[in-house]
């Protein structure tokens, strides 16, 4: 009889063990299904593009440096590196303005982070202070522009996008 | 008798965590459905956001003629611009079947500040929304200058 | 005796209840599987029609492109309906559809295959109006009676074919024979050729003569017409994207009605144009009355000429046999434009 009762009791408490199992198997699958995070190849593809067309539009982009005549921002790149003024002001100082204002009207109210590097020569070296906000330490997408100037001065135009 | 009684006892106890089981693999496997389906849903609505993103920048009722000399990407010609938007107004069953419920307009950025709705069909409700700004060079053919602008696709769901 | 007998029965009935539920039991997981083999069946579809809908889209906006597209082997459809304007493509069988309100896609109705071809090509009339996406499968030839309108490498085509004796059959899903002028033979098929063997439904043909187009089905031994003549409508570009279309459409009214949507897109298009040229002439006068770009163009022939066009396209989507002497408004606006191209500070009309 003792047998018999402490078999049956040992059987019950084997199943509810593997009930137990199973459930909280089932849980923690259920745990990454539900969690697992969407939307992310809309994310990178925006990035990739925006910092490519971003970059396209803003050299195209006519400024007010002169009054008589139309100089864009790739232009105004070209008199930075090479001393030329704006009506008598500091080309360099108004190529960051406009950079700056466009970049914090569209990308800052967009919620990307930025940072807008003009480099000249192999090394790179700035010729305006990087226009930033946030940086982009890590993953970012760069897009890319080249000019010479008429020292034919390779100038690198880059502009990072990030979230 | 009773050890008989015990037996049947063990069965239905058997039986009944048996069933219990395939319950608990049913609501898992519909609960997994539900959710794969909801996330489903979401990625074929981003993946449309895109889809109506890219065919709004490359209207040919927008994007500036093609000139030999000077090939701009993303450009959209300010005259046209202006009549764009009647025309799709006036053709909005058309343009419906293009873009769905979405709100398309164009903003100048500098040096200018002008703003143009292009499109705007708005659902009764809405569930989802995504907006897709798209960069772009606007191209005044009078002047023979660009500004820069900047394309929002806002779509709806 | 008797417990013994009992005994025997109940054993019996044992066995009885046992292979009921079990058969049951198996009934209902064979349900199961077979219910989710319809789910797959169609989730498969789903997914083949959403990645393909996302290559259409990204196809129809690149301009002369090519390229192959990899998908599960399964026949896909491909209607448009003259009538109604409706237009989708689906797995058949499936049940799942995408529709293509606004997409011209010019493809045989059924394609069965592992790897579908994707050709972009716009037509101009004379400016851009829409970029046409033609489909096909490697396992579709196409004899090309002409040495003039070749295919891209992409395709699975024979051209400058000459004789009947040229056309092969080698167990491809389709053969579309493409004639310029004439039938030849009459649209017979000569005696013991091998297309006679074929199912009718494999073989089809299009013939280019004057400004029509007419589609042929085969039946037994030679071609019959299909529907009436479609007016072949010009394109200023040496490449007429329309004739494309007709080689690669086997449906007339399915052309028809792909052309129609290009249609709509050329009366939109030629209200903007003209409004546009309108406004940047009244611009330029405002800014300097004498300036050359003020008086480029004669700019009532050009409106008027835009308005014409806008009208023309509008009776075609009515009817698509009033779509004859409509080169010669598009003709007429390139003359415009290109008169005045040599003023390079003058904006572009078009």
């Amino acid at each position: 009889m003792w047998k018999f009762t402490r078999k049956g009791q040992l059987e019950v408490f084997g199943l509810v063990i593997v009930v137990i199992l199973i459930s909280l198997g089932m849980l923690f699958l259920l745990k990454f299904v539900l969690f697992k995070p969407v939307g992310e190849e809309r994310a990178t593809f925006t990035r990739g593009k925006l910092a490519e067309n971003t970059l396209g539009a803003l050299m195209n982009t006519v400024t007010t440096c002169r009054a008589e005549s139309k100089v864009t921002i790739s232009d105004l790149i070209q008199y930075c590196a090479e001393n030329q003024d704006c009506d008598g002001g500091d080309s360099c100082v108004f190529l960051k303005e406009v950079v700056e204002e466009i970049l914090s009207k569209t990308l800052q109210v967009w919620n990307k982070d930025y940072e807008f590097r003009v480099g000249s020569g192999p090394d790179k070296v700035d010729i305006i202070t990087p226009v930033v906000h946030e940086g982009c330490p890590l993953d970012k997408k760069t897009g890319f522009r080249y000019l010479r100037t008429r020292r034919r001065e390779l100038l690198t135009i880059e502009l990072d996008v990030c979230d | 008798m009773k050890r008989a009684q015990v037996k049947m006892g063990e069965t239905i106890a058997i039986l009944f965590i048996f069933f219990v089981l395939i319950l608990f693999g049913l609501i898992f496997y519909f609960q997994f459905q539900k959710s794969s389906f909801e996330r489903q849903k979401v990625e074929l609505f981003s993946e449309q956001s895109i889809s109506k993103s890219l065919v709004a920048s490359f209207l040919p009722e927008l994007i500036c003629s093609r000139n030999v000399a000077a090939t701009v990407k993303n450009c959209i010609d300010l005259k046209k611009l202006e009549f764009a938007s009647e025309e799709m107004k006036d053709n909005r069953e058309y343009y419906f079947d293009i873009f769905g419920f979405a709100v398309i307009t164009v903003e100048e950025i500098y040096p200018g500040n002008g703003t143009w709705v292009l499109y705007n069909q708005t659902p009764p409700e809405i569930t989802r929304e995504i907006n897709t700004p798209i960069p772009v060079s606007l191209f005044n053919p009078v002047e023979n200058t660009y500004s820069f602008g900047a394309l929002n696709v806002e779509v709806y769901t | 005796m008797k417990r013994k007998k009992k005994g025997q029965l109940e054993i019996g009935f044992n066995w009885i209840y046992i292979l009921i539920a079990g058969a049951v039991i198996l009934m209902f997981f064979v349900g199961i599987v077979i219910k989710q083999k319809v789910v797959s069946e169609q989730k498969l579809s789903a997914e083949v029609l959403r990645s393909i809908e996302g290559i259409f889209t990204g196809a129809g906006l690149s301009e002369k492109t090519t390229g192959p597209v990899d998908i599960p082997e399964l026949t896909m459809r491909f209607v448009c309906d003259d009538e109604t304007g409706y237009s989708d493509y689906s797995v058949e069988g499936s049940g799942v559809r995408a529709e293509t309100p606004w997409q011209p896609i010019f493809s045989p109705t059924k394609i069965k295959t592992k790897k579908l071809l994707t050709w972009t090509l716009e037509w101009k009339f004379p400016f851009q109006v829409s970029n046409y996406l033609f489909l096909s499968s490697p396992e579709i030839k196409y004899y090309i009676f002409s040495d003039e309108y070749l295919l891209p490498n992409l395709f699975n085509f024979e051209y400058n074919v000459i004789t009947y004796d040229q056309v092969k059959y080698t167990d491809e899903e389709q053969i579309r024979l493409v004639f310029f002028g004439d039938l030849l033979n009459n649209g017979v098929l000569p005696f013991d050729h091998v297309l006679r063997d074929v199912p009718d439904e494999k073989v089809t043909a299009v013939l280019f003569r004057g400004e029509g187009v007419v589609f042929y089905e085969k039946q037994d031994d030679s071609f019959v017409q299909l529907g009436e003549e479609v007016p072949l409508i010009p394109s200023t570009m040496d490449e007429n994207a329309n004739l494309y279309a007709a080689i690669f459409s086997t449906d007339p009214d399915a052309y028809a009605c792909n052309l129609k949507k290009g249609l709509k897109r050329l009366e939109i298009l030629s209200k903007i144009y003209g409004k546009r040229i309108k406004a940047i002439q009244d611009d330029y006068f405002l800014i300097d009355s004498l300036s050359a770009c003020a008086f480029m163009i004669d700019e009532d022939l050009f409106y008027g000429a835009s308005l014409s066009l806008e009208d023309i396209a509008q009776r075609c989507q009515e009817d698509i046999t009033n779509c004859v002497n409509i080169k010669g408004t598009a003709d007429e606006i390139e003359g415009i434009s290109s008169n005045f191209i040599a003023n390079t500070a003058c904006p572009v009309i078009y």
